[in-house]
């Protein structure tokens, strides 16, 4: 995965791809702080585009790995993500005929599901993050959720992104961030965060496009019951 | 008479200086590309060249960037003379050489910084990472080597196993081996050329290889404690076979550069002078010129040259090489190909060229299309003939195994009906491609449930741009696909679907997720991604896609025919999604375009001509300017 990500990365492709890129991330909460996390990839609308970077040996030096490597390598990182602290019942399926990745963890606690991610983002890419990656936040305390991701995202990331031609093609995919909570929601402290008829989810719907221009969209706070 | 002595020395000198830019060509190199930069300069002027980025930048980049000139004309070459360009895949290494004719030494030297230039005046070489520059009189050589680690690892192995030594379990797993070298030596350990001295054992074979004690480094490094004598003996085992091998690989490697600067000095054997066809080639008048001797290959000809036939191809192949001429006109490109063979093999393909093509196939190029390539071969002819060359070749053996081979092959021979095979396979076959069509392919999104805010997957449909190819096959027996095809809808009914005149598979090939089509009109086998073909026109197109003049070329093409139409290669190449800067793509490369013709136009005695023509883009005033600007953009795209 790490390969075939470096792959997308180096040449570019994973921009163009953005596009049709569809990213659900869903998270549930109990009153105790601990819950369940559900991460989903969908490349399928591009479809035809990975699967012809599949076929090829290498792009610019670097190997393409075979499906059933990319299904090892992500068993290795499941494994390794499953023996960190306050982590159970680690999960992941790679869908390789549609390009859907499905992640699944049961958490104690937020913070140990933060630090289970960030594990994994340096297995992925074998180094250790940087010292913003660190500062991430995520919380479920006094019945207040509060997550900070965007505002730590650098300024560099976003000037070259910006600079890619197709870089209004982002706004056609579509990233989805949902909270559940196990009390109702009182108050969500952003306008565009939708709540659920049953008032225990959050939904935040963005397009990559809106992601990288305004990143700090991305954190939030809602409110529960007590 | 003054006047004609002046003329004879100056001819002299000419072709004094040609030969001594052709004598620097090794007689290992495989590969060899001659550029005639006189005639270059009549094509694009070198004022012309001058202002192409790409230019500007590969001189910066031979001046170190100190940019104390910017004119090609400038820089001390030989404009009168070759540029050329050879490759060596040897064992131990492989390398591309580049020779660069000098008109004025002391001119080009100043290229180089200070300490170069005083390493190339007194030594008249440098070599450093791997590239080994050389100045003689009136040339300059540049040499990249890439070493072949195996070879030397082989070597080791060797090594240990005539001294009995023990060797590391790590060895037999290449990758982990691979990953204690990376991470146990640095750059330092392994950049030292001394050999190692090793206290019981000596390096007889060419100079003293020996070990140095090694354990305090191993318990600096592992931080870790160490498990057992296991680890440690294999620790030991696996830092003795590297220092061995580095020392191995250290000598071995100043042997081939000294070998290769000696050459330089005394080019007495170089290919030029022992290839009579390099020479006939190299003499001949062209633009720029290619000459390949595939057995020079030597890792190439390992893999084609295995047991037990070595002996019998190898005089097949001693005959081989391909040289081509390349030329530029108003009109573009043109590329004279020759490909030679054995006399039996020859033959061999005169007999698989020696049928027409099937008319009919013809009528199923799209008339949308934009290229067609056309393979015809008449496979029962050219068995004949293998057969009736090789047969008695294997009788007349000596060798076992070439009698049981030659009775097995007359055993095959007289039970299977050869004729009816290959009136099957391989088959005559047309391909067109008729550019990108938008074709709606499935994927999944989510719904979601607004109750709850739970969501599930919808399978829902997308519109794709993909290339359209089709694919004609002429066969005798297309009813027996048929008959498969029947069954495998039945066995799998949800990836074959039968829609009465053809069939759809839905999971198409090389898993690229894009569905094809497969139709049987009488004995032609029509295989597409592009339904239309299949669903409109079964009976074929009104031949509108070319000019009569191709349409005639293909029914007439022997072997192989191919005409491409590139004028919306740009645009395709976009429509792809591999390309994130479609801008910029667009801007570079929309007008280089162009037509491409191939055709193979004879076979005489043991050469088949191959004839290439580009017509480039009518903006350009000829092919070598559209080359130039070609390579310009590629630069500009990827800076």
């Amino acid at each position: 995965m790490r390969k075939l990500l470096y792959t997308l990365l180096f040449t570019g492709l994973l921009f163009s791809l953005t596009g049709c890129f569809e990213l659900i991330e869903d998270t549930t909460l109990n009153s105790d702080g601990s819950g369940s996390y559900k991460l989903t990839i969908n490349l399928s609308a591009s479809t035809t585009k990975v699967n012809s970077l599949m076929a090829m040996d290498s792009v610019k030096g670097e190997k393409i790995p075979s499906r059933q490597e990319l299904q090892e390598q992500l068993t290795v990182y499941i494994k390794n993500l499953e023996n960190k602290e306050g982590i159970s019942n680690a999960k992941a399926e790679l869908n390789t005929e549609n390009w859907i990745l499905n992640l699944y963890v049961d958490f104690e606690s937020l913070e140990s599901l933060r630090k289970g991610l960030i594990s994994l983002s340096e297995d992925i890419n074998n180094k250790p993050v940087n010292d913003k990656v660190n500062e991430i936040l995520l919380s479920y305390s006094k019945n207040i959720y509060q997550r900070k991701i965007g505002s730590l995202i650098p300024a560099e990331w976003q000037e070259k992104m910006r600079d890619y031609e197709d870089f209004a093609k982002l706004s056609e995919g579509k990233c989805v961030f949902i909270q559940r909570f196990d009390k109702e929601i009182i108050s969500a402290s952003s306008e565009d965060i939708r709540i659920s008829k049953s008032k225990k989810a959050a939904m935040f719907q963005l397009s990559p496009l809106t992601l990288v221009n305004a990143p700090e969209k991305i954190d939030y706070i809602i409110t529960t019951k007590p | 008479m003054k006047k004609y002595i002046t003329i004879l020395l100056f001819i002299t000198s000419t072709f004094s200086l040609i030969s001594q830019v052709n004598k620097m060509i090794s007689d290992s190199a495989y590969f060899v590309l001659e550029v005639d930069l006189g005639k270059i300069a009549k094509s694009i002027p070198l004022e012309e060249v001058n202002k192409l980025e790409f230019i500007q930048s590969l001189i910066r980049k031979i001046d170190g960037g100190s940019i104390k000139t910017k004119d090609l004309s400038n820089i001390g070459l030989d404009f009168s003379s070759k540029l050329i360009m050879f490759n060596i895949d040897r064992e131990a290494y492989s390398s591309v050489s580049v020779i660069v004719p000098l008109k004025e030494k002391q001119k080009f030297i100043q290229l180089f910084s200070p300490e170069q230039q005083k390493a190339l005046e007194k030594n008249g070489s440098i070599d450093k990472d791997d590239l080994i520059i050389s100045i003689t009189e009136s040339t300059c050589i540049v040499s990249m080597v890439k070493w072949n680690s195996e070879f030397y690892r082989e070597k080791t192995r060797i090594f240990f196993e005539e001294n009995e030594w023990n060797l590391p379990d790590s060895y037999f797993y290449y990758n982990q081996y691979d990953y204690m070298d990376d991470i146990y030596y640095d750059a330092e350990t392994t950049e030292a050329v001394e050999p190692y001295e090793y206290e019981e054992e000596v390096y007889t074979e060419e100079e003293p290889v020996q070990v140095e004690s090694y354990k305090d480094s191993i318990d600096n490094f592992y931080e870790e404690e160490i498990n057992s004598e296991y680890e440690l003996e294999q620790m030991e085992l696996e830092n003795k076979f590297q220092n061995i091998m580095d020392s191995i690989s250290e000598i071995g490697k100043l042997e081939i550069v000294k070998q290769h600067l000696n050459f330089i000095k005394q080019p007495s054997n170089n290919l030029y002078s022992t290839d009579d066809l390099y020479k006939k080639v190299s003499n001949q008048t062209a633009d720029a010129k290619i000459y390949m001797n595939p057995m020079m290959n030597v890792n190439l000809m390992n893999g084609i040259l295995y047991y037990p036939i070595r002996n019998y191809m190898e005089d097949e192949f001693k005959e081989m090489r391909q040289f081509a001429y390349i030329n530029f006109n108003p009109e573009g490109i043109q590329l004279d190909w020759k490909i030679q063979v054995s006399d039996n093999l020859a033959s061999v393909i005169k007999e698989a060229s020696s049928k027409k093509i099937d008319k009919k196939l013809l009528k199923y190029i799209p008339d949308y299309a934009q290229g067609i390539a056309l393979y015809n071969i008449n496979g029962y002819g050219a068995y004949k003939k293998f057969k009736e060359i090789y047969m008695p070749k294997l009788d007349a053996s000596e060798n076992a195994e070439m009698l049981l081979a030659s009775a097995i092959w007359s055993t095959i021979d007289e039970f299977i009906d050869v004729e009816a095979i290959s009136s099957v396979y391989p088959p005559k076959a047309l391909v067109s491609y008729a550019g990108f069509k938008e074709v709606e392919l499935s994927r999944v999104t989510y719904a979601y449930d607004e109750e709850t805010f739970e969501y599930s997957e919808v399978d829902t449909t997308y519109l794709e741009k993909i290339p359209m190819l089709t694919f004609a096959l002429s066969n005798e027996r297309a009813f027996l696909l048929k008959k498969y095809l029947k069954a495998f809808q039945k066995l799998n009914p949800e990836k074959v679907i039968n829609n009465g005149n053809y069939y759809t598979i839905l999971d198409g090939p090389m898993q690229l997720g894009i569905p094809y089509h497969i139709a049987i009109k009488e004995d032609i086998i029509i295989v597409t991604n592009d339904e239309n073909v299949v669903q409109e026109h079964l009976n074929g197109y009104s031949k509108k896609a070319f000019d009569p003049k191709t349409y005639k070329k293909a029914k007439k093409a022997k072997l192989f025919y191919a005409h491409m139409d590139f004028s919306t290669i740009a645009k395709d190449v976009a429509d792809l999604g591999l390309i994130y800067d479609t801008e910029k793509y667009a801007r570079l490369f929309n007008d280089k375009t162009g037509k491409v013709e191939i055709e193979m136009t004879s076979i005489i005695k043991n050469q088949a001509h191959y004839k290439v023509n580009i017509n480039t883009n009518e903006n350009y005033a000829n092919g070598g300017y559209f080359l130039f600007e070609l390579m310009n953009a590629i630069y500009l795209y990827k800076k």
